[in-house]
């Protein structure tokens, strides 16, 4: 098939009114919310405890089990959201539930393996993170409900691909992370699909997406970009 | 049977159905018919059959998934379509719930009420085509599809040859090629000069007049019926024209909205046999089936509608 010559709006089968119906039935009847709370709470509890920087068992084990958290959303919206809700609007649904799935497995194979030594250097790349996680936890949840977007059709971390993508890509930059460059193409592939879609269906917030897989990509680069000093003003790799 | 014979039996239908139709003139005096005060009706070349000219599409407005709401309301634009003696409803396997939609909210006496169903084969894999077929039929809950269309060429060599059975077999009666935004057109005319098919569906509206080069006229020469696709842009010119008065020229082919006036310009074309808008509203559904029931623009005042509406 020429695939070339499709537009985004070709390979958009309905209209907004029924992604957010669809939405709203996924999170009242589909244990969205069941599934989005909890996660928010526990992303929220576990970087508290990886921030305070104590040395108890769990705040050493925080990032594993953030990664290994995120690992467990990327399945369920893979089964629950794309799977389960979606294929039933759109062919391609099945597809992105591979994605999702195989996201959630190197996720967790991340998760169970022994964390890098932390850089110290270029500790803007981490804030930008935190910058994610603040937007994939509350404010893209806001932004919609500000526009006008019913509350049940809104998405949250844990249960809405894109919240989710987003706070992913957040936590691999302020975690540290082995199999970091495997786990990022999903997210920001997600995260282009995502305004595409939302610019079809005329989500003000379409360009959200786009800047956070933007503002993530920059930061990756970053965090592997040793700072420049007095004595040598080119960039060298940092060796991860 | 060979190409020849049935081409041979094509000729012959074909200029049985032209004549009857009083469709062998040129092709600027071609006309449709109706019953007074009925809808547009026009000939299928290759049957003589009359399809009512306005059809249903059902991309993204019956891809509605489990809504019940939304089901609801798709079952009262149904209703509104035949109760206003709409007939041709088209989909395809690629409009993700439609045809269970379609399945689910068709009036139980859809047939008897002139149900025209089309639908398309689309995938990749022509030895994919019979089971896909199977689904859509039980999808729709219809025992046999009046049209099966070759989604935008997707593996139609394959497709054509699953059709061609079908149709000797009389599990089908019309095959069709279908493309859209205008992609594809050399190699759809190809297969229109060389395969026997008996309907083709493309994007004709009041600003993408392409087809009007070549595509139609071919149509009319091969007796290929065509269904019109896109006839609004999804929705997209009707939005141009909105709150924009109809011009003293609407009142003389009977229409008093722009939408009604961009439908009648596509059938009013001597090559189209139908136009396909889609809808979720059922205000927007009586509003299209009136359409086309005043006397049909010439083409000078076709040329006029265009002009005007390109001055928007």
């Amino acid at each position: 098939m020429d695939w070339f010559s499709y537009g985004p709006a070709d390979l958009v089968p309905f209209s907004s009114e029924t992604w957010l119906g669809l939405f709203g039935r996924y999170n009242q009847e589909g244990l969205g919310w069941v599934v989005a709370g909890p996660a928010t709470v526990l992303v929220l509890g576990l970087l508290v405890r990886f921030a305070g920087g104590r040395t108890d068992w769990l705040s050493r084990a925080s990032p594993r089990l953030l990664l290994a958290l995120s690992g467990c959303c990327w399945l369920w919206i893979a089964w629950a959201f794309f799977h389960q809700a979606v294929s039933t609007l759109l062919w391609a649904a099945d597809w992105l539930a591979w994605g999702f799935a195989a996201q959630g497995l190197v996720l967790l194979t991340a998760a169970s393996l022994l964390p890098p030594a932390r850089d110290p250097a270029n500790r803007w790349p981490r804030v930008v993170g935190w910058g994610l996680i603040v937007v994939a936890l509350i404010g893209a949840p806001l932004l919609a409900w500000s526009t006008g977007q019913p509350p049940q059709g809104i998405g949250w971390f844990g249960s809405g691909p894109t919240p989710t993508a987003v706070g992913t890509l957040g936590l691999l930059l302020v975690l540290p992370v082995r199999l970091g460059w495997l786990l990022l193409p999903v997210p920001l592939i997600w995260c282009l699909l995502a305004g595409m879609l939302g610019q079809v269906l005329h989500d003000p917030l379409w360009p959200l997406p786009l800047m956070c897989a933007l503002v993530a990509l920059l930061g990756w680069f970053g965090m592997h970009t040793r700072p420049s000093n007095n004595t040598n003003h080119g960039c060298a790799p940092s060796g991860h | 049977m060979s190409r020849f014979d049935h081409n041979r039996r094509r000729f012959l239908r074909v200029s049985g159905g032209l004549i009857a139709a009083g469709l062998a003139a040129p092709i600027t005096g071609a006309r449709g018919d109706r019953r007074v005060g009925g809808p547009l009706t026009k000939p299928i070349p290759s049957s003589g059959q009359r399809l009512p000219a306005i059809g249903m599409g059902t991309w993204i407005t019956f891809n509605i998934g489990e809504d019940p709401d939304a089901i609801a309301v798709r079952r009262q634009v149904l209703d509104a379509f035949f109760a206003a003696g709409g007939g041709m409803i088209d989909s395809s396997p690629m409009y993700g719930s439609a045809e269970a939609v379609l399945g689910r909210t068709l009036p139980a006496d859809a047939l008897q009420r002139g149900l025209f169903s089309a639908t398309k084969v689309w995938t990749g894999d022509g030895d994919a085509g019979p089971a896909e077929i199977d689904a859509s039929r039980a999808l729709w809950r219809l025992p046999r599809f009046d049209l099966l269309q070759i989604h935008n060429l997707l593996a139609w060599e394959a497709h054509l040859d699953t059709l061609m059975d079908m149709r000797a077999q009389g599990s089908l009666r019309y095959i069709g090629v279908t493309t859209s935004h205008g992609r594809r057109h050399r190699e759809l005319e190809r297969i229109m000069a060389d395969r026997p098919i008996d309907f083709v569906q493309l994007t004709y509206n009041v600003v993408d007049r392409e087809a009007e080069d070549r595509l139609l006229p071919l149509a009319h020469e091969r007796g290929i019926a065509v269904i019109a696709n896109r006839p609004f842009r999804r929705g997209a010119l009707p939005q141009r024209a909105a709150g924009r008065p109809l011009p003293g020229w609407g009142r003389e082919i009977g229409c008093d909205t722009w939408p009604q006036a961009l439908l009648t310009f596509i059938v009013s074309h001597p090559a189209v046999t139908c136009a396909i808008p889609a809808t979720s509203r059922v205000d927007h559904m009586r509003e299209n089936m009136a359409a086309a029931r005043g006397p049909l623009p010439d083409a000078a005042l076709r040329e006029r509608i265009a002009a005007d509406f390109a001055a928007l």
